[in-house]
């Protein structure tokens, strides 16, 4: 080996230990996050959980979901035959498997799930998450090989729901009256929160909004909003938007929310999440219905005429 | 006599409402045909003919005169309501009915009677009415007597009756108040007619700006139901026409045929001031019939409680017994004195009652013991919490037992209590929430079996309990079963206070100091539940500390920073109780409130004389203003120095308030974040959600 070749050698195996090198720190680093983004949103998961960790309204800069700590992937409750108390808490999950099938297309999978109080569970859940001109979709499916019933699957799943700022004045969750899109009550979620669930009967202050009047539900900010719902109707079960205000109120005279990120020790966060209440049969396999986001500028007459839009195509 | 009123037609009768409701501020007329009771507060005006109440004034002088009722177009004696065989429904009313006797015995006394009573399909009925109305010093007292020879039951007497009801004595409308659950509701009169209920309250009052009118079930034994009841009709067919106003007291005591029934009296009594004013009446009364409770020692001076929920029908099984002593070892560090255990049974909290046996989910009954014992001995009492008004239709027990002790309805259907949701996604929607029969208190064999659930509580060597919803049983009034020990239909309420005696004397077996505690029970039942704990909102009316300013009453704070509910709880001398997570959670889970709520039993401590023994005023003797949202109440020692409570409510802003004492003393200032006194003129600067006692020296 002349010395032009040997250098020519060790140059080019330093180089591919350079590229090596790069690509392992770049995977470690990424390897936390499976993203996909368009002009208009970005969401990122969990490579390990595969818990949604960010969200993000690009045009409003909105970090809808933002601290990646608190993201949960699903959560159901499956009771056993001598203990109601059965839940499977996507925090305590492993993705089997996920995959970026396209730009626009993730799909992620969970085998097993350990549950709290029955042990492991022969259940396969597989979402299927797609986004299409800042239209993100969540599919879940759900094959119950166990032979216990799945009672309830919450998902998607935002364990970090944050208003725009900690100084906005007013985040409200609007949903129709008796399914007129023209005619919304209101629930504000920020910077009050009023639980509407007997306390005795929840660990955290909860609103649960149904979504059998109301296949669409607008969060909104002064300025822009979510838009989040059905993507069927109607709807084939009870389907509902839950917001839980974690850990409580600064008090409950005033209904304030506690405005920093952590408050006497415990971590401050709005979880939302969709529950689909299933009764899924042992040894069967349910689709859950499509559930929609999207993000919009505007007050909630823009959202509802995302919802009047998508309507329109839809019939 | 020759009362032309008297057989009015219908439209003549309406035309004329339409009159007088037009001219109701018009002073009424003296008629020929009155027979009057009067002294120099009020004046009752009787019809000789028919007994109808004609006209009831407040004949004080200034802003408190107040024709309360004085339409003698609109009067009405009295209504029967006649409870027919097949549950059809007859009435004994208007203007039907003459009296056989309206007699004055005295200056302060007339005496009314009606008979041979005529329904509305014209039959004779023979029912006597006997009614002795007296006057004494401002208090108008009616007192009914029921003699039905009749083979039809009287299921309703509804005695005294004001058909024309003036509802705008200072031209501005009234509210109805009363006692429930801490606090003192309030309606407007104008709006949907408000009702109240003996089942919560002895009074009612009727309260304008100036002036009110106090109205009381003279009977705190609870023998029967007694609605205190609005009614608004129209004086013409259309419903766009006049409305007139009713008011009437409804006595649901169930008069068997051949039966004669004494009903409860009924006073009126016009006063002048605010509520206060009207409280004050009852206080008077309750004076003389309400015993003391002998309360512990330790519940008597400054404390705090945590409440701790450990597990719930959904089985979660959060907290083994084994693991409670860390609870209460956090408890003991911060010098609170008692842990309201709730879950600890089985099925958990709102499940498998009345049964009061452990949950083998969280572990053995001598785990439980052997956890109260040592609990105990670090200082922190455990007190248990029970039901014992359901029974739990998913349980065993009440297929096997406890129905036999179940309310139905008169159609002979269970009544049922809807139970309550936790946790689970399916519970939280109403889906497998564990419904209730509601359990017979009059019935003598099923307050033995309570007391034997109890006797289970006893003996697990706790310092108290505490009965959760023994303020109430749901929609049942009634229980229409035969078989229980009386003449259906028993009044349920009406075994509150003997169940309540019963428990106390099987607890008094172990221990006089035994605690019992409620959720807001009503005034009469906190003679057996002397611990009410409830939860407030910056509107409720502090009334129970109002009546009794060493009554033990507890309030739940449930925020991470609840500096204003803590005040609050400063500001009305309530106990707090700790319930971090929603009673779910350590002690020290919410830092910030306790520490706040440390800082303020150390300053009602260091200044016990004024925030804990002195007489509570609410905000009588004082006058304070501010440039702010502030609140503010007054303590009286019992050397007659004051103490002035201000709570800055402000979220953000701190303010200026100046307090008013008349003839005031040397003034010192202290707050629970500054206990030391230091000199003010009255003038305070509070910091935003904060509280500062100025107290006379």
């Amino acid at each position: 080996m002349n010395l032009f070749k040997m250098h020519f050698f060790r140059m080019a195996q330093n180089l591919v230990m350079l590229v090596v090198l790069a690509v392992t720190v770049a995977v470690s680093a990424s390897a936390r996050e499976i993203t996909l983004q368009d002009d208009r949103v970005l969401i990122a998961f969990d490579s390990k959980s595969g818990a949604i960790t960010r969200l993000t309204d690009k045009a409003s800069h909105w970090k809808i979901e933002r601290r990646p700590e608190l993201g949960v992937s699903f959560r159901l409750f499956a009771p056993l035959p001598g203990r109601r108390w059965n839940p499977v808490l996507g925090q305590k999950q492993v993705v089997a498997e996920i995959e970026k099938i396209s730009r626009h297309e993730i799909e992620l999978e969970w085998k097993n799930p350990v549950s709290e109080n029955g042990g492991v569970l022969p259940m396969i859940l597989t979402a299927h998450v797609t986004l299409t001109n800042g239209v993100l979709t969540f599919n879940l499916n759900v094959q119950n090989d166990s032979d216990l019933t799945v009672e309830s699957i919450d998902y998607p799943y935002f364990g970090d729901f944050n208003a725009p700022s900690h100084d906005s004045t007013n985040l409200v969750a609007w949903t129709m009256k008796q399914g007129n899109v023209d005619d919304l009550g209101a629930e504000e979620i920020y910077p009050h929160f009023r639980n509407e669930k007997g306390y005795w009967g929840v660990f955290w202050p909860t609103k649960i909004l149904e979504a059998e009047h109301s296949p669409c539900c607008l969060i909104q900010s002064p300025d822009s909003g979510i838009y989040i719902g059905a993507g069927a109707t109607p709807e084939p079960y009870r389907l509902q938007y839950v917001f839980e205000q974690h850990p409580g109120l600064l008090s409950v005279v005033t209904g304030l929310v506690p405005p920093e990120d952590e408050i006497g020790g415990q971590t401050v966060h709005l979880e939302f999440r969709l529950c689909h209440l299933v009764f899924q049969q042992p040894h069967t396999i349910v689709k859950l219905t499509p559930v929609v986001l999207s993000c919009y500028r505007g007050d909630r007459h823009a959202g509802s005429a995302l919802y009047k839009q998508w309507h329109s195509t839809s019939q | 006599m020759n009362f032309s009123n008297r057989h009015l037609s219908f439209p003549a009768l309406m035309l004329a409402g339409f009159v007088c409701t037009s001219s109701i501020l018009l002073p009424p007329t003296v008629l020929a045909d009155e027979v009057m009771l009067q002294d120099d507060k009020l004046l009752a005006a009787f019809d000789s003919d028919s007994g109808a109440l004609l006209r009831l004034e407040n004949v004080a002088g200034g802003n408190a005169h107040w024709v309360a009722d004085g339409h003698p177009e609109l009067a009405v004696p009295f209504r029967f309501n006649l409870f027919s065989p097949g549950n059809k429904h007859d009435y004994v009313y208007r203007d039907k009915q003459h009296a056989a006797a309206v007699q004055k015995i005295s200056d302060q006394e007339i005496h009314l009677q009606w008979k041979d009573l005529v329904d509305e399909q014209g039959r004779s009925l023979p029912m006597t009415l006997t009614a002795d109305v007296t006057l004494t010093n401002g208090t108008l007292t009616f007192n009914p007597t029921v003699q039905n020879d009749s083979s039809q039951m009287i299921e309703s007497v509804d005695y005294p009756y004001m058909g024309g009801f003036n509802e705008k004595p200072e031209g501005t409308s009234m509210t109805m108040k009363h006692l429930w659950y801490g606090g003192m509701p309030s309606e407007d009169i104008s709006g949907k007619p408000p009702g109240v209920q003996s089942k919560q309250s002895l009074f009612c009052l009727m309260q304008s700006t100036n002036t009110g009118l106090y109205v009381e079930m003279h009977d705190p034994t609870q023998p029967y139901l007694l609605n205190f009841i609005f009614e608004r009709h129209s004086l013409t067919k259309s419903s766009n026409g006049p409305m007139r106003t009713e008011f009437h007291t409804s006595h649901v005591a169930y008069v068997h045929t051949n039966s004669t029934v004494t009903l409860a009296p009924v006073v009126m009594q016009f006063y002048r001031g605010d509520w206060h004013a009207g409280v004050d009446l009852y206080k008077a009364w309750r004076a003389t019939w309400y015993k003391q409770p002998h309360l512990p020692a330790w519940i008597q001076d400054v404390n705090s409680w945590q409440q701790l929920q450990i597990d719930s029908p959904e089985q979660d099984f959060r907290v083994p017994y084994t693991n409670l002593i860390s609870y209460a070892q956090q408890c003991a560090d911060n010098g609170v004195a008692a842990i309201q255990l709730v879950g600890w049974n089985n099925w958990g909290q709102d499940g498998g009652d009345p049964a009061q046996d452990i949950e083998p989910g969280l572990g053995t009954w001598q785990e439980l013991h052997d956890f109260v014992a040592q609990s105990q001995a670090k200082g922190v009492n455990i007190i248990l919490f029970a039901k014992l008004n359901w029974a739990d239709l998913t349980m065993p027990r009440y297929t096997n037992e406890f129905y036999k002790y179940e309310c139905i309805d008169p159609a002979g259907k269970r009544y049922e209590q809807g139970g309550y949701q936790y946790f689970t996604p399916t519970q939280l929607s109403n889906i497998g929430v564990h419904r209730r029969a509601v359990m017979d208190f009059s019935d003598p064999e099923y307050r033995d079996v309570a007391t034997k659930e109890f006797e289970k509580i006893l003996a697990l060597g706790s310092a108290g309990w505490l009965w959760d919803e023994v303020c109430h049983h749901a929609s049942v009034l009634y229980n229409y079963a035969p078989g229980h020990g009386y003449n259906p239909p028993g009044y349920i309420y009406g075994g509150d206070m003997p169940l309540g005696a019963q428990l106390r004397a099987a607890a008094d077996k172990v221990s006089p100091d035994f605690l019992f505690s409620g959720e807001g029970p009503e005034d009469w039942l906190t003679q057996y539940f002397p611990l009410s704990y409830f939860r407030i909102n910056i509107d409720s009316v502090p009334v129970c500390r109002y009546i009794d300013s060493q009554e033990p009453l507890m309030v739940a704070v449930v925020g991470y920073d609840d500096r204003e509910m803590l005040n609050l709880i400063l500001m009305d001398r309530y106990i707090i109780e700790y319930e971090p997570q929603n009673f779910k959670g350590y002690l020290e889970e919410y830092p910030l409130t306790l520490a706040y709520g440390k800082k303020i039993d150390a300053l009602r401590r260091k200044y016990k004389e004024y925030l804990w023994d002195a007489t509570f005023r609410d905000t009588l003797g004082a006058n304070v203003t501010s440039d702010g949202n502030s609140h503010y109440s007054v303590f009286v020692t019992a050397s007659g120095k004051r103490a002035v409570v201000v709570v800055n409510m402000e979220y953000s802003k701190a303010i200026t308030a100046r307090v008013e004492l008349p003839n005031p003393g040397k003034l010192l200032m202290a707050s629970p974040e500054h206990p030391d006194t230091e000199p003010t003129d009255g003038t305070l600067n509070i910091p935003a959600r904060s509280a500062i006692v100025v107290m006379e020296q």
